[in-house]
């Protein structure tokens, strides 16, 4: 960043005033920086830096676009209010990621004990197909995945189901998984190992045409 | 590029992090590996996951939704402070209160150890004070703590055994009470001798 002054007391990068051209130029950590300085428009911009994968992270969590919509809003809205608690040894992905899976899973648990029961997914599925038709069907409906792994994924724990979704489908280093979810690697990895292991038991049991043949034949414990 | 043996991926996937990330990202753009990728590792079903496409319109609104958030938050954190130091105020007067007539009393009551009337037969209750000879509320009207009003108050409506009892620190010379109002509880330890 061209503009860049340091604190004579702290030596922190601060960001010279001038603004939302330079604001696009700046990185997390110096836009998290102008925050804790109480700069609105550093909140914009990351506003519309991180609205995108957060919402979308979001969704898959609670698979509920108006759901994931206040949580990315609530997320925003915490980081502001706790920015000066921003540290800025923390990748700024790390904070954000963190105070949005934990508002994600917080609100996971209050909706799970409003419904204890979810209607299954295969009800859906009964129509009459022969296999080859719902392999098809399979991979042309995106959104019925969707159903399918919010159904499975209420056989793991909020830790498995937050870091495979983390790991698997954001594609997140495990460093910076343990880093959000608050453990180690070597958990993650435990985690990561348990929540494949279920999915795959339960997708065999419950949804075998979205398996192909070969292997529903071999199907069972391997890990 | 040829496509991977997944069955060999999948197996040293732990072992070998970085070649199953150069699979999975084969797996991405090739469709031929897609049901041979999936036999071996179901899960991958989930890899692409559907999010919803977020456009500019989105991203504004969320900008004011966020901003409107903020400001109530603060708008509130402010009333709340303000409410807050409101309260505190009367409340320390009220402790201060209560503390310096105990005090007060005490001071007045002498210096004679164990001349307190332990049977309670001689103590009027606390509770009693209103309805007492002199009510409490007569000096609120006046300086509360003046000399006058001090020597005026009877020397036996206060006692020890009157205020909730903690704790006998040693039965001989000093207890600790609880005097409890709305927003404060106070503490305090005072000689048996009271």
């Amino acid at each position: 960043m061209t503009a860049t002054t340091r604190h004579a007391e702290t030596s922190r990068p601060t960001l010279v005033y001038s603004r939302a051209r330079e604001l696009r130029q700046a990185s997390d950590k110096e836009l998290l920086w102008a925050i804790r300085d109480d700069d609105e428009t550093a909140l914009d911009e990351l506003i519309e830096r991180k609205t995108e994968p957060l919402l979308k992270l979001a969704c898959r969590i609670l698979n509920d676009s108006e759901e994931a919509r206040d949580i990315v809003q609530m997320t925003f809205l915490r980081l502001w209010l706790h920015r000066d608690r921003f540290d800025e040894r923390w990748a700024p992905n790390t904070w954000i990621y963190r105070i949005a899976t934990n508002l994600a899973i917080d609100h996971l648990r209050s909706r799970r004990s409003r419904q204890r029961t979810a209607e299954p997914m295969r009800l859906h599925l009964e129509d009459s197909f022969d296999d080859r038709a719902r392999h098809q069907r399979a991979q042309l409906h995106e959104g019925e995945v969707m159903a399918i792994f919010h159904e499975l994924a209420a056989e793991l724990t909020d830790k498995q189901r937050m870091v495979f979704l983390l790991r698997e489908v954001e594609g997140l280093a495990s460093k910076e998984v343990a880093d959000i979810v608050g453990c180690r690697e070597s958990t993650v990895r435990n985690h990561l190992f348990n929540a494949r292991k279920i999915l795959r038991r339960e997708i065999l049991a419950r949804y075998p045409e979205y398996v192909p043949p070969r292997v529903r034949a071999e199907a069972g414990g391997a890990s | 590029m040829t496509c991977p043996d997944w069955r060999s991926l999948r197996s040293r996937r732990d072992l070998d992090p970085e070649a199953w990330e150069i699979g999975l990202e084969h797996f991405d753009g090739c469709d031929r590996c897609r049901d041979r990728a999936l036999a071996e590792e179901p899960t991958l079903m989930f890899r692409r996951l559907p999010a919803p496409g977020v456009g500019a319109d989105e991203v504004a609104a969320m900008k004011q939704a966020v901003a409107v958030l903020r400001r109530s938050s603060e708008r509130r954190s402010g009333q709340r402070r303000s409410e807050k130091a409101g309260r505190k105020l009367p409340a320390m007067l009220r402790a201060a209160a209560v503390a310096a007539l105990v005090l007060g009393t005490a001071a007045l009551q002498g210096t004679g150890r164990g001349s307190l009337p332990r049977d309670g037969a001689a103590v009027e209750p606390l509770a009693d004070l209103g309805a007492s000879s002199r009510p409490l509320g007569r000096f609120a009207d006046e300086r509360p703590f003046s000399d006058a009003n001090l020597s005026a108050a009877s020397p036996a409506a206060l006692s020890i055994e009157d205020l909730p009892l903690v704790e006998i620190i040693d039965p001989a010379y000093s207890s600790m009470v609880q005097v409890v109002d709305d927003e404060i509880s106070l503490v305090l330890v005072l000689p048996n001798d009271v």
